[in-house]
């Protein structure tokens, strides 16, 4: 959502004109920004990513064909992340980023597979802390972006499958609000964490945290025939995640909102609150909607497009495994899409209107 | 020769706060200076935008639930007067928000895709016997009227799309239906039929020569500075189906030994591929450049020497560690070539 496209060597001038940079700073910067016109479009880091994977379970082939005793693929395991972890931290060519994550990735993989092959029964409850511990060391040793959005991946998947196994299928519904609660709170503190020091964490965190977030809101649309799982239950009591996301939602209105409520009529604000309480009760039997909206929201306000973007792309997924999914009938489905689609609508009405004087929403199209 | 700008994006510019270690202050303000942050305008154009496509996708998506709920039930002309009155409103948006608003767009898109609706729904009620291919090749020839007059690169990949799969059915069904165990991939489900195509080489070299024509016309009309023919979505579509249409086949070739006696896989797909692959780095290296051309073609080149490497070197659990190490270079050095023509086209600007 810029406006025009600025450079970031005028960024860096304007700073150093109001001497918010030293000199220090000034000469860094001016690497910087040569360092950053170098970076990677994503469909290379797509296909660097892609080589990594296939590459590392190659990798695993050949270490599991290797035959080893009990107790040897988790040595070699850690061996292969402890070698891709001193590898990175000293380099940054392109193919040892390829070569230490594949290996990283293999390593992880064994050392899973070693402690699922030598445990007990209970090993998938060992398993899981496994990895959310080794995911979660990685994520702050392993200087590598992919990687450490990897680790979130892989912790928070652990996570749940823990949830599962020690059968607390309750907390499920809880988990997706909850991370992306962390997401709106990491967001809003991104200028106060890269001042102390932690910004190369911040946008890898994020990132891992949506995604995973969004693979959360994912489990409520499937659905268990009863026939397959008994008394199992996947996901719970659907409505606590709305409830949780949609508390969300006035918050992140609230602050996202804010610089254009501030400045329009005093009916406003309470009728953009009451639009979007409208929105969190039609979507009361799909919170997927609600985490889009949420994610849509912060990167339109952050002009951050690929965050818009995959909140986006999130709400078509959802709406689609929503629409094929089994759990409610099509009757069902087809009031809260509509509903939901209705109230949209209605807002962008009003909200066109009251907030931004639009004599007709029709004549904003660019 | 003075260094190009780099682009002041949120990612960059966190980038650089992250490395100079900007306090809050100094961060906040190279936000501003960036112009991240959208003001008035950008909301309302964000606002309109993003919640007319967002109701509009929920209200057809809950509008498609309902006729799930009770479509057998609804008689054959409610069917087809719901499909109608679809395609006339669509089409009288169109018209009342202009077909060059970005909504008036959108409309004229559905108006086009819902013929297909209606076309199937006709197939469904009377039960014509004809051929599938029939619908689709209909439903292009409805279509082009519009894409003609539409003015939007949309409906060209609709009806570059509604082609493509008229002739892979025309193929399948009427030229040259699948016999044997090969039939078996129709009840498997359409897509699956439909990857059956990476089968036979001769029907891949007409798809490809049905893409490749199209991406070549698509060029020159961005080259003659046709405004809704500059975007890049289009051709880049268009180049990854004309070159993975033959590289799918040349992959099969390579472990031919499991594609079965009725497989028409022939050198032709190789021979088309490696044309194919010669024109799209020369061309989208020193004619329009296109850094996302050149790595598809470059990785369709990876897939197709690993796929070699794998058939000819996969003999012991020895070779896994060669492919792995094998991949790794490939990649990496793609990776290094790809920054190096993007410096120098940098260089060049």
């Amino acid at each position: 959502m810029s406006r025009a496209a600025v450079s970031l060597e005028a960024v860096v001038a304007g700073l150093s004109a109001e001497g918010l940079l030293d000199e220090a700073q000034a000469s860094e910067a001016e690497a910087m920004t040569g360092k950053l016109r170098d970076v990677q479009p994503w469909y290379v880091r797509a296909m660097v990513g892609f080589g990594a994977w296939l590459a590392s379970l190659w990798l695993i082939g050949f270490v599991a064909g290797l035959g080893m005793l009990v107790g040897g693929f988790i040595v070699v395991g850690l061996a292969l992340i402890a070698g891709a972890v001193a590898l990175r931290r000293q380099l940054d060519n392109d193919f040892i980023v390829q070569a230490t994550l594949a290996s990283s990735i293999a390593g992880q993989a064994l050392l899973a597979w070693g402690i699922a092959d030598s445990g007990p029964d209970e090993s998938v409850e060992l398993l899981c802390s496994v990895i959310i511990v080794v995911s979660g060391v990685l994520f702050f040793i392993f200087p590598d972006r992919i990687h450490r959005v990897l680790s979130v991946l892989f912790a928070a998947s652990a996570l749940v499958v823990l949830l599962y196994v020690i059968e607390a299928n309750a907390v499920v519904p809880v988990l997706g609000p909850a991370l992306a609660a962390a997401l709106v709170l990491l967001h809003r503190n991104r200028a106060a964490l890269t001042a102390a020091g932690h910004g190369h964490l911040v946008r890898p965190l994020e990132s891992g945290l949506m995604l995973s977030a969004f693979g959360c809101l994912l489990l409520s649309t499937v659905y268990l025939l009863p026939a397959l799982g008994s008394e199992f239950v996947f996901y719970p009591r659907p409505w606590i995640s709305t409830v949780l996301l949609g508390a969300l939602f006035l918050y992140v209105g609230s602050f996202t909102l804010q610089p254009v409520l501030e400045r329009a009529g005093r009916a406003t604000a309470p009728v953009t609150y009451a639009l979007m309480l409208a929105v969190i009760a039609c979507a009361w039997a799909a919170p997927g909607i609600l985490l889009a909206l949420i994610v849509t929201l912060l990167g339109a306000a952050a002009g951050q497009r690929a965050f818009a973007g995959a909140g986006i792309a999130f709400l078509a997924v959802f709406v689609t495994a929503y629409f094929y999914g089994m759990e409610t009938t099509m009757l069902t489905k087809s009031i809260t899409l509509a509903s939901t689609g209705a109230a949209v609508l209605l807002a962008r009405w009003l909200l066109l209107h009251l907030l931004l004087g639009a004599r007709h929403a029709g004549d904003t199209h660019v | 020769m003075p260094e190009p700008a780099t682009p002041a994006t949120p990612a960059s510019v966190h980038e650089l706060a992250t490395a100079l270690a900007l306090d809050e202050a100094a961060y906040a303000r190279a936000v501003e200076l960036a112009q991240l942050r959208p003001d008035r305008n950008d909301w309302r154009r964000w606002l309109d935008r993003f919640l007319a496509a967002a109701g509009a996708l929920l209200i057809i998506a809950g509008i498609t639930a309902f006729f799930a709920w009770n479509w057998a039930d609804l008689h054959r002309m409610a069917k087809f007067a719901l499909v109608e009155a679809g395609i006339v409103a669509a089409v009288l948006l169109a018209w009342r928000l202009k077909i060059d608003s970005t909504a008036g767009r959108a409309a004229l898109f559905a108006a086009a895709f819902l013929v297909g609706v209606l076309l199937a729904v006709f197939g469904q009620v009377y039960q014509t016997g004809a051929d599938p291919y029939g619908l689709f090749l209909a439903w292009a020839v409805l279509v082009l009227p519009w894409a003609l007059v539409g003015r939007q690169a949309g409906l060209w990949l609709l009806f570059i799309v509604l082609l493509n799969l008229a002739l892979i059915l025309y193929w399948t069904q009427v030229l040259h239906p699948p016999d044997g165990w090969w039939q078996l991939t129709q009840l498997m489900g359409p897509l699956v039929w439909l990857g059956s195509l990476v089968l036979d080489s001769r029907l891949a070299g007409w798809l490809f020569a049905l893409n490749a024509g199209a991406l070549v016309v698509w060029e020159l009309a961005a080259g003659l500075g046709v405004a809704w023919f500059q975007g890049r979505t289009g051709p880049r579509l268009l180049a990854l189906a004309a070159l993975y249409t033959v590289l799918a086949p040349t992959l099969i070739l390579i472990f031919a030994a499991s594609a079965g006696e009725n497989a028409e896989i022939t050198v032709l797909s190789p021979l088309l591929f490696a044309a194919a692959l010669a024109a799209c780095l020369g061309y989208y290296q020193y004619g329009k450049r296109d850094l996302f051309m050149l790595t598809a073609g470059v990785f369709g080149a990876i897939l197709v020497v690993t796929a070699f490497t794998v058939r000819h070197l996969f003999m012991n659990v020895g070779s896994l560690l060669a492919l792995a190490v094998l991949l790794m270079a490939q990649i990496g050095a793609a990776a290094w070539w790809l920054r190096h023509v993007a410096r120098r086209w940098q260089a060049l600007a």
